[in-house]
């Protein structure tokens, strides 16, 4: 039976000028005559993740950290992180949800006009009901009219909406994997400051500059780190965060702004993670920021006195 | 937060000739009042600036330092601050050469004298050059506030190059490795900060020979080098980074001819020794290899080709003129940028007829000029 569907098949391929006497197994890879002319723009590599069942899948559960210095970018010292922390995989939609959110936060809010019963003057009746030849009206705050009321205008309104605390805490550690994925998370010891050099602070003290000359200075000065650093203008900005501001570093970058920004912790949000060419943090704050954003990896139900915190927030593996 | 006061009283803005931290500059872009000699206190607040001394101080989050170093720390800073007296070494030698006798105009309204009459026009008026470029000219600018990083500030980018060192840096990283934990912390700082900037050493290390160990992991052939790299490392001194390699191109390739490719194949999987690769490179060559990069890279091969990539172009120009894609075709053109109306023109060498032409008609040759569009043109396009 078997034989002859495959006899018939086997003539109605010769049409095709296929041969069915090779199941799809065993046929080799005819290469077509068009499309293997060139391979598809958007054709994805083949994905590596296919594995037999003698291996055992182990996925990566910590990636390294580097704690340079600044502004020398020396590397001091190892840590390792979760990759649940610095590794998770991204998606943009829950970035997206965060940056949505945090605007409406943050929106003012007080849009404001008046209607036809705020707006000054008497409610005495315009002109008389009829024989003027005009149409009725009522007070001189009609909408119709112009200095009237406006008939459906803005109020001050709360804009704020709603994101689930846990898919928002995600969304502040994928911000963060995002970059360290890119290259583009630079950690640094704590205290991360702008070292002025000790003649100019001695000038500066001794008031022997004016102000536009230290800010010029400044300015030169962080200029050079930027461009030595390839942190600067031409190489998309850089945002630096620190647990609180630092005099020399917040002013330098006041004064150098084209280079970048220097926020406070406390002022950052997960729009500033994605903005400008790289995050340079110090290493604190990055626990810091962690560690208030990890409410998806911890539990609130204690069982036998215990409950999940999520897993450690850094290992040292080489101490400065 | 500590800070330094930083007041200054309108005194201390008045220069004095004596300072010793003044070096001789030429009397330029000073300032002088046309109408009267005495100086105006600075007007705007100044900063507040702080030394080198206190930002290395670690500083702790107020509600996140939880290690008992950090609060240490924060226990003896008050000690620290009151030990510290606000004094700079005013003998500090300085390379900066600044303005002297910088005396501020008086704004109209601070002026008392009952005689000034405002300039109307700027005619006759002193030209005095500002100071807002005067750290941009070099002889003002000290040599030692140049940025120097912890790698050159050019990056080393020649193939056979960059091998040899990438080879170095692994022989290098695997030694310190080994000695790290047992050594003194001095000893292993002073062998991660080693430039060897003599081509002697660096050939010495190069030499040594790179295999895949019993688990397949890179190691040194002969155990006697471990001990020999050590000593000429840990015994390094600290020196400023060489600009350029001490090995030149023609040399480097001659020495990567010698190596078969066995040591580009050999596993490298310790973070540690990821990490020390990583140090080494970037103070040989000025490569920054990031973290996430340093995941993937297994072998010294990879970790090689990762340096060896060019730097991803910016303009699809210029991916275009690197390939030399395109270029075969006989009906296709590249252009780096726009093809303008007046590129086509040129094309044609019609341009010139037509500039001549508009320019004997006092036309304008490009735009409108004061020729504004037509009126039905506004209309057309809802613009009244």
């Amino acid at each position: 039976m078997a034989g002859k569907g495959v006899k018939s098949l086997g003539e109605a391929m010769r049409g095709l000028s296929l041969a069915s006497s090779q199941t799809c197994r065993t046929m080799p890879l005819r290469p077509s005559l068009l499309l293997s002319v060139r391979s598809m723009a958007t054709e994805a590599p083949m994905a590596s993740i296919t594995r037999s069942v003698d291996q055992p899948w182990q996925p990566l559960t910590t990636v390294p950290l580097t704690i340079y210095s600044f502004p020398s970018l020396e590397p001091c010292s190892l840590e390792s992180w979760s990759t649940k922390h610095l590794h998770l995989p991204l998606r943009r939609d829950i970035l997206h949800l965060a940056v949505v959110y945090e605007g409406d936060k943050t929106r003012q809010g007080t849009a404001s006009s008046k209607t036809r019963w705020e707006v000054h003057g008497s409610h005495h009746k315009a002109r008389r009901q009829k024989g003027t030849g005009h149409s009725r009206l009522g007070t001189k705050q009609s909408p119709m009219l112009r200095g009237g009321g406006k008939a459906h205008g803005p109020r001050p309104r709360d804009f704020s909406t709603e994101l689930n605390r846990k898919v928002y805490d995600l969304a502040w550690r994928m911000a963060l994997s995002y970059r360290y994925r890119r290259g583009e998370l630079i950690v640094t010891e704590n205290g991360l400051d702008l070292p002025l050099p000790d003649d100019f602070l001695g000038l500066a003290e001794a008031g022997e500059l004016n102000r536009e000359l230290e800010d010029g200075f400044v300015r030169k000065y962080m200029s050079q780190i930027m461009t030595g650093l390839g942190w600067g203008k031409e190489h998309g900005r850089t945002t630096f965060i620190t647990g609180d501001r630092r005099p020399n570093l917040f002013t330098g970058m006041e004064v150098c702004g084209v280079h970048g920004r220097a926020l406070e912790l406390d002022d950052v949000d997960v729009k500033d993670l994605l903005e400008t060419g790289r995050i340079v943090i110090e290493r604190d704050a990055l626990k810091e920021m962690i560690k208030m954003h990890q409410s998806d990896l911890q539990s609130k139900i204690v069982i036998n006195g215990q409950r999940v915190m999520g897993p450690p927030l850094g290992k040292v593996l080489i101490d400065a | 937060m500590r800070r330094l006061g930083r007041l200054r009283s309108s005194a201390s803005a008045l220069s004095n000739s004596t300072h010793p931290l003044r070096a001789p500059a030429p009397a330029v872009a000073t300032f002088y009042s046309s109408q009267t000699e005495q100086p105006s206190p600075h007007t705007s607040a100044p900063r507040a600036w702080q030394s080198r001394f206190q930002t290395t101080q670690r500083r702790c989050l107020s509600s996140s330092s939880s290690s008992s170093a950090n609060n240490t720390t924060a226990d003896l800073e008050p000690t620290v601050e009151e030990d510290y007296v606000e004094e700079y070494d005013t003998s500090t030698e300085s390379d900066l050469v600044y303005p002297r006798e910088v005396v501020e105009v008086l704004s109209p309204e601070e002026i008392t004298d009952p005689d000034y009459v405002p300039a109307e026009t700027v005619e006759g008026l002193e030209e005095v050059g500002g100071l807002a470029d005067w750290w941009d000219q070099e002889e003002h600018w000290g040599p030692s506030k140049q940025y120097a990083g912890f790698g050159p500030l050019e990056k080393v980018t020649e193939p056979t190059v960059l091998e040899v060192l990438t080879r170095r840096a692994l022989v290098e990283a695997l030694v310190i490795k080994r000695f790290a934990e047992t050594a003194e912390k001095e000893a292993t700082a002073a062998a991660l900060k080693a430039v060897g900037g003599d081509k002697k050493g660096l050939l010495n290390i190069a030499a040594v020979e790179l295999v895949a160990g019993e688990d397949g992991t890179l190691t040194l052939k002969d155990e006697k080098n471990f001990e020999g790299v050590w000593a000429s490392l840990s015994s390094a001194e600290a020196d400023a980074v060489p600009s350029s390699p001490p090995i030149s191109t023609e040399e480097a390739r001659k020495l990567v001819k010698t190596w078969d490719n066995e040591w580009k194949l050999a596993a490298l999987r310790d973070p540690i020794v990821k990490f020390y690769v990583a140090k080494r490179i970037q103070r040989l060559t000025g490569h920054v290899v990031p973290d996430a990069k340093l995941l993937d890279i297994n072998t010294p091969g990879t970790l090689y080709a990762l340096l060896n990539k060019p730097p991803k172009p910016k303009k699809l120009a210029e991916v275009v003129q690197q390939t030399g894609a395109l270029q075969d075709l006989p009906n296709v053109a590249f252009y780096p940028r726009r093809v303008t109306p007046v590129d086509k023109e040129q094309m044609v060498g019609r341009w010139k007829v037509i500039q001549r032409e508009l320019q004997k008609r006092e036309l304008p040759v490009t735009g409108t000029g004061k020729h504004s569009k037509t009126v039905e043109w506004k209309w057309a396009h809802g613009e009244h």
